[in-house]
């Protein structure tokens, strides 16, 4: 299962994970484009935070319109691409623990989509390495594949 | 992790007056430099590591795990301890722009040509012939002359070795810095030369630049601090023991009040005299008002409370440090604040608008948009003052809402090498006996700004101090670190009792406090003068004393250099937050270790307090050791 | 092994999904006595306002039953639970029976008892049976009242002013959304709401519905009438319990559980709406209907019935995330009021 890993002593808060992000997810979002991932300021120093595809991911069971999945191959949780479409509710939003879900809620998704849509990490499927892992001039983050039990619910 | 990235504000401020003045100002919609300071968050590593170069066109570069260098070919090394000269030498002419104004006072006041007189004629003489120059000549004639013989030791050339270094420095010290070559020339040549080397592909020896930054520090020391503080005891007066009421609280909403903020008194000194008079208390009381008082902010604040037992009647307190002086104005009732160099928020301008303040900038390098100037020149200062008190006066009957803590704190101010000496009954040999039967158990200068970066608020300077008095360590406070643990009620001789039991007792029978104030940033110049009193009367050198200093919650570039001028004395330095070297291996080592070789001193960082005061005692225990003290 | 799960909505379905990927063998049977396939009931609104047609609101994709071989019995009530014969009996006389048995069964909208109920224009707003029956009603309705200021009960304003039709909104407590958000965002979300034109009256409700075959006006409080042709009401729900009392299951307003969903009965489970379970902050039990709380109910009443042990105690408040018009708002916590003044 694919996971995004942080060498948080490496990082600078330079932030290019963020515009990298916010650049490659264009297409999806808009005009009001949102990273999926953030640096925060913790103990007065820069730490990345971003999805952990978790394992027995909240957002998954909290989502009304069953559009948030989790791979069972990848092992990647994202509401794009399935059968359900996201409608905005906020309801991933309020269950994510790391609060790396957001609302994009511009004019041009809400013409596109009919609803806000939720963005979160998708592990940039049109990219064999994620967009923040090459922009990142400090090599602060790491893919790497680790084996997940297989999914056992809660 | 503990997360504190979310704690408020409010939290971070560690003074009870500061954070009501803190409320006051959020309910009134203002923004604060704690907000600010959250909105910068998070601060790039590149820049915190110094590794962030903006020189030319060809960058701005940063070194990286996939560039390890510049474009013009400067690697970390280099990149940082460029940037360092430029803060040193910055930090340094600030100082020795100062300096040059009190020379040039002083010369006016040889010429006849000034407001002022000589108080400290004794010293004018004893200066004098330090220098070379005939006790016989008058009191004027030897004004003019060591007026205008410093102003040609600051605009000497860098080749030239200065005088002031030679005649002045402790004689065992001068031979260490003769042996490292680094006697500096004149300071602001001195910069000259290093911001030359700080250009793109001049330079390329980071060990060069630190050892030009021991120059700049020495030349702080001589042509900057002491040069700052000696020719102004010459015409205010030398500090001497007072108590007075500090902090926000203080503010009487009956008077009209004037506030000095800044680092240059000389004109706040004529301020006082017009206010005190009787001439202008009855203008004030024709406007409504029962008085006229002065207070001081910041480091001028401190300057005239040393001094302030020769105007009791007019200086009404000495009021906080840089990170409170929003949240000063924020009270409404100051009527006029009149700055004159370092340390004023542009921000000041929103507040004085927002609070009715009156905002009156009074030397030509503070200038702001739309604020009024007047400035100083050494025969004009009467007439300034007047029409400083008479806007103070105009604006008093302006007033808006006026919101005034209900808390009032004292403190003692006013010690400084000769007042010490007298405190001891007129040698330094009382301290040091002291110092060797461990009642003291060695000396701390904690001085230096105050920052709002996560846990220090004042917050770092309160705990140290605290813990070096219990563990029996005499702490000398100046600048804005005086001012926290003014705030902090460790400055009154009542909080002997805070101290541990030893230094308590010394405290007590002296009538004084564990924590002393020399005053302000520049009385660090005066510091050193102590502690060179201190090694030449026990004919050792500096790293011999059981002394360590620590600038706990450094902000700024006249710290910068007066890190500098710590190690080239050879006294042991703590800071915190880290300054910007941590990228840089070789300049982190040169500063960290290997610089103690060469004059006897280095730097440390802690950011937690209590091992802060463990790192230092145990910095002075060595130093016991060494003269064989147990 | 046979696993029957009545219920086909947020737990039910998920207890379902849970088990075959754990069991790839047994059998697993879906009965609900609403005829549609697994739908969202949370966004029935969103179907009423025309923003999602029927087929965008199943939370499972439509080959869920077949990929995941769960036998989907809909349409059918079930009438009585033989715990001694361990079978479930519908209405029709089928009978199935069960090794391991969850009532997934949800809640019932209530009503208040008052004059009008059986007017032509009252509807509940509780299932999508519910959404299509005020769609074919909603052509000639110039204004409706709606009992009720809870979520359902404001989906519900919002959808039918998105559709052009006067909505007044009356709600018994002091404030919208008494059990999701304290006064202050409540307050905020209200003037949200007004903006889009819905009328909301405070401190009040319904006494009586008025008309003639058709409803005309209803009467709030003392003697104020207001005209419109449509009643919504969303005044709250209630556990459906009575089925477990029946079979002898401990129940207080829901069905009983121990912290990993088993009732009284060793091998039947509840999850969902129909269910009291205990909040870890306050120690006291209470209902815990919400979405999220069904779905990882009907996970971890799946394990269980599968023998893996998996405590559920998750329960600290109830979360709430809601945007009607401009203003999103999430609440987490002790949202609810404590009093027992839900119960009609």
């Amino acid at each position: 299962m694919k996971k995004l890993y942080m060498r948080i002593e490496r990082c600078a808060g330079c932030k290019r994970c963020e515009l990298a992000c916010v650049e490659e997810h264009k297409k999806i979002d808009g005009l009001n484009p949102k990273t999926r991932i953030f640096v925060e300021s913790i103990n007065d120093r820069p730490v990345p935070v971003v999805c952990r595809h978790c394992r027995d991911a909240l957002c998954v069971s909290a989502c009304m319109a069953g559009c948030m999945q989790k791979d069972e191959n990848t092992g990647i949780v994202t509401n794009q691409g399935h059968e359900q479409k996201c409608v905005g509710c906020w309801m991933c939003i309020m269950a994510c623990p790391f609060g790396v879900i957001s609302l994009s809620d511009d004019e041009a998704t809400i013409n596109s989509y009919a609803f806000a849509q939720a963005v979160k990490c998708d592990f940039c499927p049109d990219q064999d390495t994620p967009a923040c892992v090459s922009a990142c001039p400090n090599e602060v983050i790491e893919v790497k594949d680790i084996k997940e039990e297989a999914l056992c619910g809660m | 992790m503990n997360c504190m990235s979310c704690q408020p504000a409010e939290q971070k401020v560690v003074d009870d007056l500061t954070r009501y003045m803190y409320k006051q100002a959020r309910q009134d919609g203002m923004e604060t430099i704690y907000e600010r300071f959250s909105k910068q968050q998070p601060q790039c590593a590149f820049g915190t590591l110094g590794i962030c170069c903006t020189l030319c066109t060809d960058g701005p570069c940063q070194i990286t795990r996939k560039a390890s260098r510049g474009v013009c070919g400067a690697d970390a090394d280099l990149i940082v301890a460029r940037n360092l000269t430029l803060k040193c030498a910055q930090g340094t002419v600030a100082n020795v722009y100062h300096a040059r104004n009190v020379a040039k006072t002083l010369k006016a006041v040889g010429e006849k040509k000034s407001d002022y007189d000589i108080k400290d004629e004794e010293k004018l003489r004893r200066m004098a012939g330090q220098f070379g120059f005939d006790g016989k000549l008058s009191k004027e004639q030897l004004a003019l002359k060591l007026g205008d013989f410093f102003i040609q030791q600051i605009n000497s050339n860098d080749y030239e070795p200065l005088k002031l270094v030679e005649v002045l420095a402790l004689p065992k010290r001068l031979d260490v810095w003769r042996k490292l070559d680094i006697v500096p020339g004149g300071p602001n040549s001195e910069a000259a030369t290093a911001l030359s080397k700080c250009m793109t592909n001049v330079n390329n020896d980071p060990v060069d630049l630190l050892l030009h930054c021991l120059r700049l520090g020495i030349a702080n020391e001589y042509a900057g601090l002491y040069g700052i503080t000696s020719l102004q005891e010459i015409l205010m007066g030398t500090a001497s023991p007072n108590i007075g009421e500090v902090n926000i609280g203080t503010f009487d909403q009956s008077t009209v009040n004037i506030l000095a903020h800044g680092h240059q008194p000389l004109l706040a000194i004529k301020v006082l005299e017009i206010a005190g008079s009787k001439e202008y208390i009855e203008k004030a009381k024709k406007a409504g008002a029962k008085g006229i008082k002065v207070y001081g902010s910041l480091c001028e604040g401190q300057q005239i409370f040393n001094i302030a037992k020769d105007y009791k009647n007019v200086f009404s307190g000495q009021i906080g440090n840089w990170i409170q002086q929003e949240f000063i104005l924020a009270t409404g009732a100051v009527d006029v604040m009149f700055f004159d160099y370092n340390c004023v928020m542009p921000t000041m301008v929103d507040f004085a608008k927002k609070y009715h303040t009156k905002m009156i900038s009074t030397d030509k390098v503070i200038r702001q948009r739309d604020v009024e100037r007047m400035e100083f020149e050494p025969d004009r200062a009467r007439e300034i003052a007047r029409a400083i008190v008479d806007k103070a006066i105009e604006y008093y009957t302006k007033r808006g809402k006026v919101n005034i803590p209900d808390t009032k704190t004292q403190a003692m101010a006013g010690f400084t090498t000769e007042s010490v000496v007298s405190a001891l009954g007129g040698s330094v040999q009382p301290l040091i006996d002291a110092i060797v039967n461990g009642s003291i158990k060695g000396v701390a200068a904690v001085v230096g700004c105050t920052t709002v970066r996560e846990f220090q608020s004042g917050r770092h300077i309160k705990a140290l101090s605290e813990e070096l008095i219990k563990r029996n360590i005499l702490v000398i406070g100046a600048g804005c670190c005086s001012s926290a643990m003014q705030n902090a009620n460790l400055m009154h001789p009542d909080s002997a009792k805070k101290a541990g039991s030893k230094l308590a007792g010394v405290c007590s029978a002296l009538g004084v406090p564990p924590c002393l104030s020399y005053g302000s940033c520049t009385d660090i110049g005066k510091i050193i003068e102590t502690v060179a009193a201190i090694a030449k009367t026990l004919n050792v050198d500096i790293p011999m004393l059981p002394v360590v200093a620590s600038a706990p919650e450094y902000m700024e570039q006249k710290a910068v250099a007066e890190a500098f001028t710590a190690v080239a004395m050879g006294v042991t330095l703590h800071l915190s937050p880290a300054p910007p070297v941590l990228g840089s291996k070789l300049v982190t080592e040169v500063l960290t270790d290997a610089v103690e070789g060469l004059t006897g001193a280095k730097v440390f960082v802690e950011l937690d307090p209590v091992k802060t005061a463990d790192k230092m005692e145990e910095v002075i225990n060595k130093k016991r050791e060494g003269l064989g003290l147990k | 092994m046979r696993y029957v799960i009545i219920g086909n909505s947020a737990a039910g379905v998920n207890a379902g999904e849970e088990i075959r990927r754990k069991d790839k063998e047994s059998e697993i049977i879906i009965i609900s006595n609403e005829k549609d396939i697994a739908y969202s009931r949370c966004l029935i609104s969103r179907f009423l306002d025309g923003r999602l047609p029927e087929t965008q609101l199943y939370f499972k994709t439509k080959k869920f039953y077949r990929d995941f071989n769960i036998k989907p019995i809909l349409g059918k009530r079930v009438t009585a639970i033989d715990t001694s014969g361990q079978s479930v009996n519908l209405y029709n006389g089928e009978r199935f029976s069960y090794d391991k048995l969850l009532l997934a069964i949800g809640s019932t909208p209530a009503r208040p008892k008052i004059c009008g109920l059986d007017l032509e224009g009252a509807f509940n707003f509780y299932s999508l049976e519910d959404a299509r029956k005020i769609n074919n009603y909603i052509k000639n309705v110039k204004k409706a009242v709606i009992a009720g200021a809870g979520f359902a009960g404001l989906e519900a304003a919002y959808a039918l002013r998105k559709l052009g039709v006067g909505v007044t909104v009356v709600e018994r407590c002091s404030q919208i959304l008494p059990n999701q958000f304290d006064y202050i965002s409540s307050e905020l979300i209200r003037e949200d709401l007004e903006g889009l034109g819905v009328e909301v009256i405070l401190n009040e409700s319904l006494t009586s519905i008025n008309g003639c075959g058709t409803i005309e006006s209803v009467t709030i409080g003392e003697d104020t009438d207001i005209s419109c042709s449509m009643v919504i009401f969303a005044t709250g729900v209630k556990p459906n319990a009575q089925l477990a009392s029946e079979a002898g299951l401990n129940k207080d307003r829901g069905i009983l559980v121990d912290e990993f969903l088993k009732t009284s009965n060793p091998n039947i489970y509840a999850a969902g709406d129909c269910i009291e379970i205990e909040d870890m902050n306050t120690g006291k039990r209470q209902v815990s209907a919400t979405w999220f709380n069904a779905v990882l109910q009907g996970k971890f009443s799946g394990l269980n019935m599968l023998g893996i042990a998996k405590r559920y105690s998750g329960l600290v408040g109830i979360q709430n995330a809601v945007q009607f018009h401009r203003l999103g708002a999430i609440s987490f916590g002790m949202t609810q009021v404590t009093d027992d003044d839900l119960n009609y």
